[in-house]
């Protein structure tokens, strides 16, 4: 066959024209420079994490057997609470920020405050039934453990509450001269943060130290506001403190809870449309994507990271920020993107639990302290001084197992804003621990911050605070409880 | 392949401006790849390519399957396609034939052999093995094409051409998912490093470079077959237009 000029046609001149012409051609690279590029992404990813479903059965059922047994209606201090809270009259206009600031509440003048007397008397009835509840043994709060990390936890919000309430009960008491009804206040607070405790999720066990150093902060601010001369009065104080928290316990405790909920979240996002802030995902793709490419490493992390946090933990070691994650860093195998988003908070939950028990510790010591003054009339210049007849050895902190100090000095110009107020230029006793930092910074400090000491402040000797005031009628007493 | 075949081009002499030169030589190319070329598959592939490209986007599960769907139906057009081209039109020999068998072994099987796909479910291992094979036959369409252009004779010559059909084809892919990678590293790199790990970093400069080499070779190459084709066709090359345009007359013949 020859064309119109007569020479014969080059037979590669359709596919020259083919290749010249690309039309829809160019349209179909799209999809397969799509494919290519995930194709080559899950050759990078080669891995497998099992069966998420068959994962997911077993993360829940580990997770439920994390549940507390099952308190009968009659037995059960959930019940208690539940109706107590309903009794919890709410506070209104000045006394929601009074009431919600810590720094104010402390304040001896906030118990003078009328408003504030008013909405005590309010709510006496709510915590005469918290008391009662407080009493109870045994408490399950019913919480539906299958959902996981979605399951809803009310009571926390209301309890906390409560322990406000509590505290706010104490104080009053103990203005109003009843020691022993505020000892008495304080072991209900303990024994609200133990039911609190009973379920292991880490956020109720994170309100149960709250609660606790709560309990501590109240009796820092009884023993500084109006306190406790005689023996009796001090010996009550001292047998309501819980000292044996158990920290190291609970903590690993709370991550072997948080390890199997970790587990269990990953694992249901991967099998199924777990709703996302960026809405709702489709099961048939998006999970099916983080099944692939990102869950079986996502999950080896996490299972690994969680055991080392609970080996850490048994072995008394915290983490800050940074170190968490380098240490994250260090075992990352793939992507771990939940792994990253739940766990970094996780290194400084043994610090808390420490501190916790450190507060029990030097709230101890302050007791025994203030024994040795009630008994002799004068202070220790040493805590060694009150071994072995208050104390039977000298205490030590539990970062670094150093002895806690004792030290006299005004308060700080930056730290407890009513106390400066309060004390004045006087010198204070500080019982302190040395912190993380193990750096003596001659007791100043916050949590988490440099300095960091803790420490458990106790009025100068001879100091007269201002006399106590009625408390209002319908008020509970130590017989009460 | 082997008749030969009348170039329609090459009895029209373009006539009238650039819109007008340029639409004839359209004209013409398609009338010279109306045999070839099998248009009903790029007709039917319009709605499931655009439909393809929806499939990412979180929506509701029956929206989300018929997608699937249209993308799985987008991967088997696409493979009776380039299939067609090879196997039919351009009448592969034993030697390519072989070639495009071991290179759809390779990829497909370390695609199947991966345990992430099977986690992706069953319409996602037949959307890629099904896209996998489309790459493969449309490398291998790609090497065959340009070799039978530029006129490479020897064996090995053309096995190479299709290698480098699938390198120059697949580097669009890695481009993009380096860029990607990379993109996001860059953007937030704290963030990139500790989600998705320190190695699939690296990967994503890795990728980037190779598929910027790979679309340089892209170029490269196609740019060589676009001219061997205008030849073919006698259209002029963009180097000689100047010259073409004071004789008008060899834009009409075809070379010896």
């Amino acid at each position: 066959m020859e064309d119109g000029s007569g020479a014969p046609a080059d037979p590669r001149v359709p596919l020259a024209a083919w290749y010249l012409q690309p039309g829809l051609r160019r349209m179909m690279m799209i999809p397969l420079m799509e494919a290519v590029a995930l194709t080559v992404l899950l050759l990078l990813l080669r891995q497998s994490g099992g069966d998420p479903r068959a994962n997911l059965a077993e993360s829940t059922a580990a997770f439920i057997a994390a549940a507390p047994p099952p308190v009968a209606k009659s037995e059960n201090a959930a019940e208690l609470y539940a109706a107590a809270t309903l009794l919890v009259r709410p506070v209104s206009g000045f006394l929601i920020t009074a009431h919600q600031s810590s720094e104010e509440m402390q304040s001896p003048a906030w118990l003078e405050n009328s408003e504030a007397r008013a909405y005590y008397s309010a709510n006496l009835p709510a915590i005469n039934a918290l008391l009662l509840a407080t009493q109870t043994e045994k408490c399950n709060f019913g919480v539906n453990y299958p959902l996981g990390n979605s399951a809803p936890l009310p009571q926390l919000k209301k309890l906390r509450e409560a322990g406000r309430l509590l505290a706010l009960d104490a104080r009053m008491k103990a203005h109003a001269g009843d020691h022993a009804g505020a000892a008495s206040t304080l072991a209900a607070m303990y024994a609200l943060a133990r039911h609190i405790g009973s379920d292991r999720f880490l956020i109720s066990q994170l309100v149960q130290i709250a609660i606790e150093s709560q309990a501590d902060s109240t009796l820092e601010n009884i023993v500084c506001c109006d306190p406790p001369t005689k023996t009796a009065e001090l010996e009550a104080y001292r047998k309501q403190l819980r000292t044996n928290r158990e920290g190291t316990q609970r903590s690993i405790e709370a991550l072997q809870t948080e390890k199997k909920m970790c587990l269990m979240g990953i694992d249901t996002f991967a099998t199924s449309g777990l709703t996302m802030p960026m809405g709702k995902s489709s099961a048939v793709v998006n999970n099916d994507f983080y099944a692939a490419l990102l869950y079986p490493s996502d999950r080896a992390c996490c299972q690994e990271v969680m055991d080392e946090f609970m080996a850490r933990a048994a072995r008394g070691e915290t983490m800050d920020d940074t170190e968490v994650d380098d240490f994250l860093s260090a075992r990352q195998i793939g992507p771990m993107v939940m792994t990253r988003m739940m766990l970094p908070a996780m290194g400084r939950i043994v610090y808390r639990f420490q501190r916790n028990d450190e507060s029990a510790q030097l709230a101890d010591t302050a007791l025994a302290f203030l024994l040795y003054r009630a008994k002799y009339g004068r202070d220790v210049a040493r805590i060694d001084d009150l071994v072995p007849e208050f104390l039977p050895k000298v205490p030590t902190d539990f970062f670094h197992h150093l002895p806690l100090k004792l030290a006299s000095s005004p308060i700080s110009e930056t730290q407890h804003g009513w106390q400066k107020e309060f004390f004045g230029d006087q010198n204070i006793i500080r019982i302190y621990s040395f912190g993380k930092n193990g750096i003596d910074e001659n007791g100043l400090g916050n949590e988490g911050m440099d300095p960091d000491d803790q420490a458990f402040i106790l009025p100068p000797l001879g100091f007269k605070p201002a006399p106590p005031v009625k408390a209002p009628a319908g008020s509970n007493t130590g017989a009460d409880f | 392949m082997d008749a030969p075949v009348p170039n329609p081009s090459a009895s029209i002499a373009p006539r009238g401006g650039i819109v007008a030169r340029w639409l004839q030589r359209r004209r013409a190319r398609r009338e010279a790849s109306r045999d070839f070329d099998s248009r009903w598959v790029g007709r039917a592939l319009l709605l499931p390519v655009i439909a393809s490209q929806f499939v990412w986007f979180p929506v509701a599960n029956a929206v989300s399957a018929a997608l699937l769907l249209a993308t799985a139906l987008c991967g088997a057009l696409i493979c009776a396609y380039y299939a067609h081209l090879l196997l039919a039109r351009l009448q592969c020999s034993l030697l390519e034939f072989l070639v495009l068998i071991a290179g759809l072994g390779s990829w497909l099987g370390m695609l199947l052999a991966s345990p992430a796909l099977y986690a992706l479910g069953t319409h996602w291992v037949v959307i890629l093995t099904l896209f996998g094979a489309g790459w493969v036959l449309h490398g291998a369409v790609l090497g065959v094409a340009q070799a039978r252009l530029l006129g490479v004779e020897s064996p090995a010559a053309r096995a190479c051409h299709i290698l480098l059909g699938w390198i120059t084809s697949g580097s669009r892919g890695v481009l993009l998912l380096g860029l990607s990678l990379s993109l996001i590293r860059l953007a937030d790199r704290r963030s990139f490093a500790e989600m998705l790990g320190q190695r699939l970093a690296t990967w994503g400069t890795a990728l980037f470079i190779a598929g910027i080499a790979g679309a340089l070779l892209s170029f490269v190459v196609n740019f060589k077959t676009r001219r061997a084709a205008q030849k073919i066709l006698g259209e002029t090359v963009p180097q000689s237009r100047a010259i073409s345009a004071a004789q008008p007359a060899h834009n009409a013949t075809f070379p010896a």
